[in-house]
């Protein structure tokens, strides 16, 4: 793997992002206007203009869950994007391996997302005083394993993509949302039946959404959450990874790989 | 001997299913030697494009060896294609990117060195300064073209492949990019290029395989496939006695075509004298004769038509 091509690969996301409105409008816009719906529901359910504990959980949620949405649709819609324009394997005639793209995709859609925390958690502060910078040195912590999430359902999506085509585009801003319900972002899994409690165990985004309620509303540390969610991320890159090979190798026998420029 | 610089052997590919698939390219071998211009020439949906695609591992071959450079992808991927590139008319680049943008990002993939004199150098060349600004998706097609042209030269490639370089593009610039194919040839650049305009195949390469259905059918230089195609076309432009000409003709059993004063005769090379005496036997008179010998297309025409 060549670090310069990566860094040419972020040059080339960089050109890409500062043509394309529509990026900016994704990635920062929708960011920004869920978040401020969040913020009045919790308000309406509180019945005043503090938010309560309830409706912190809500805006905490939110505000962390733009580090998945974005870190994951820039892994997806970078290659989407060479898709569409049918100039996808014009990259890959190139040295450029597919790992050293995808690598690009990744820090890009991280840098995007930390830009999109940030935006949120400076919008939640100023409405509700809600300040993320309370969770000290865990902050980083928990931005970069929801990342990591974020990376291997991106890799998984962009696998079904290869397979698919890109008719299976929508995936890329819909598959994702599967995680809301089931993935302890806004509540605690314990609400959820018990069978789809064990399906939110498998998400590492239930073990860093509770860790990171626990300590902002408990001051409870919970680092067995965080090195749980850690693994996870871990065996959720792998099999995205795992996944993407397959597909991309299944292209390259069907020929949908070369198809991909005509 | 110079050096095997693309090696193919056996190569297939069939997609689908063993029973009910497609046999795409049916075990082919050829070698390019370093410093030649080959055309890879043929009808479409003959194979030429799987081939291409599957010299630049864009899809996987079902059997057979690939040898560039003396390595295959498997273990020389990023040394092959750090000396390898490819130009189409069907090539696209990043679309919102400005065409300088995207020359950049290439020339660093590819490690050019001093890559902005060469952008510049290439960007001339092909006339494509003008429009240097403009984001890739507001381009013709044209000029499409030319931008894959630079990035296609960029890298100073040994081994170039060109798939319908000069299609859609006016016939000036079709000129400079023969021009350019032949001088990079004289710095060691070897080529390996599909097109329908069998003018340019003849005027820039030096030997010529015919594919169809996925086969070799034949190889060999431009001159000597033309010349397979026996037949020469004699055209009259009458001036007293086209029915006997067209009579004689026919009577001869030779192919012939009348139009308006025009009398197109097929014959072969050693009729010709006969012919010529023949008519002047018969009191045929004509203002103006052309002998025109077979090109690579009539060999063209004739192979698709199994009257080679």
């Amino acid at each position: 793997m060549s670090a310069n091509r990566i860094v040419y690969i972020l040059l080339h996301t960089w050109y890409h992002f500062i043509h394309s409105m529509e990026t900016w409008v994704d990635i920062f816009w929708n960011t920004t206007v869920n978040l401020l719906i969040f913020i009045f529901i919790a308000k309406l359910i509180a019945g005043g203009s503090a938010v309560g504990v309830e409706g912190a959980g809500l805006i905490l949620g939110m505000v962390f869950w733009n580090a998945v949405w974005v870190g994951q649709y820039n892994v997806t819609i970078g290659a989407l994007w060479e898709m569409w324009s049918k100039s996808f394997n014009t990259l890959f005639i190139t040295p450029l391996t597919m790992e050293e793209f995808i690598v690009g995709q990744m820090i890009s859609g991280a840098l995007k997302s930390i830009i999109a925390v940030v935006i949120s958690a400076l919008v939640a502060y100023w409405l509700t005083g809600l300040s993320v910078i309370t969770l000290g040195w865990m902050l980083p912590v928990y931005v970069f394993e929801l990342l990591a999430f974020s990376w291997g359902i991106g890799l998984m999506v962009l696998a079904l993509i290869m397979r698919l085509g890109t008719d299976a585009a929508s995936l890329s801003w819909s598959l994702v949302f599967l995680v809301q319900p089931f993935g302890g972002v806004f509540y605690a899994v314990t609400v959820l039946p018990d069978a789809l409690q064990k399906i939110a165990a498998l998400f590492p985004s239930t073990y860093i959404f509770a860790a990171i309620r626990a300590q902002y509303l408990d001051g409870v540390l919970e680092t067995g959450n965080t090195w749980r969610a850690l693994g996870l991320d871990a065996v959720w890159i792998l099999l995205g990874y795992i996944a993407l090979r397959l597909a991309l190798r299944q292209t390259l026998t069907s020929g949908a790989f070369a198809r991909l420029s005509e | 001997m110079t050096e095997l610089l693309l090696d193919v052997r056996q190569l297939t590919k069939r997609f689908g299913s063993p029973a009910a698939g497609f046999l795409a390219v049916d075990n082919i071998s050829f070698g390019v030697r370093e410093g030649e211009i080959v055309g890879l020439l043929g009808p479409n949906g003959a194979g030429k494009s799987t081939t291409i695609f599957m010299l630049l591992d864009l899809i996987s071959p079902t059997s057979g060896e690939i040898r560039i450079f003396g390595g295959d992808y498997r273990h020389n991927r990023d040394a092959i294609l750090q000396k390898l590139n490819y130009s189409s008319t069907y090539v696209e680049m990043a679309p919102r990117l400005s065409v300088y943008e995207n020359l950049l990002v290439m020339a660093r993939l590819y490690q050019v060195p001093d890559e902005k004199k060469e952008i510049s150098t290439y960007v001339d060349k092909f006339g494509v300064r003008e429009f240097l600004g403009a984001q890739f998706h507001t381009l013709s097609a044209g000029q499409k073209t030319r931008v894959v042209l630079c990035k296609a030269f960029l890298n100073h490639p040994a081994l170039l492949l060109l798939d319908e370089p000069t299609a859609s593009l006016d016939p000036d610039v079709a000129l400079l990019v023969r021009q350019e194919i032949l001088e990079s040839r004289t710095r060691g650049m070897t080529v390996l290029i599909t097109s329908h305009n069998m003018a340019e195949v003849e005027e820039v390469c030096d030997r010529v395989l015919f594919i169809n259905h996925g086969k070799i059918v034949s190889e060999d230089t431009p001159v000597e496939l033309a010349r397979k195609v026996r037949h020469i076309r004699v055209q009259l432009m009458m001036k007293d006695g086209q029915k006997r000409t067209v009579a004689f003709a026919k009577k001869a059993g030779f192919p012939v075509e009348e139009k308006d004063r025009f009398v197109t005769i097929e014959v072969d090379e050693g009729d010709i004298a006969y012919l010529l005496a023949s008519l002047a036997d018969q009191g045929v008179e004509y203002r103006q004769i052309s002998i025109d010998k077979p090109t690579l297309e009539d060999y063209f025409i004739k192979m698709l038509g199994g009257g080679v």
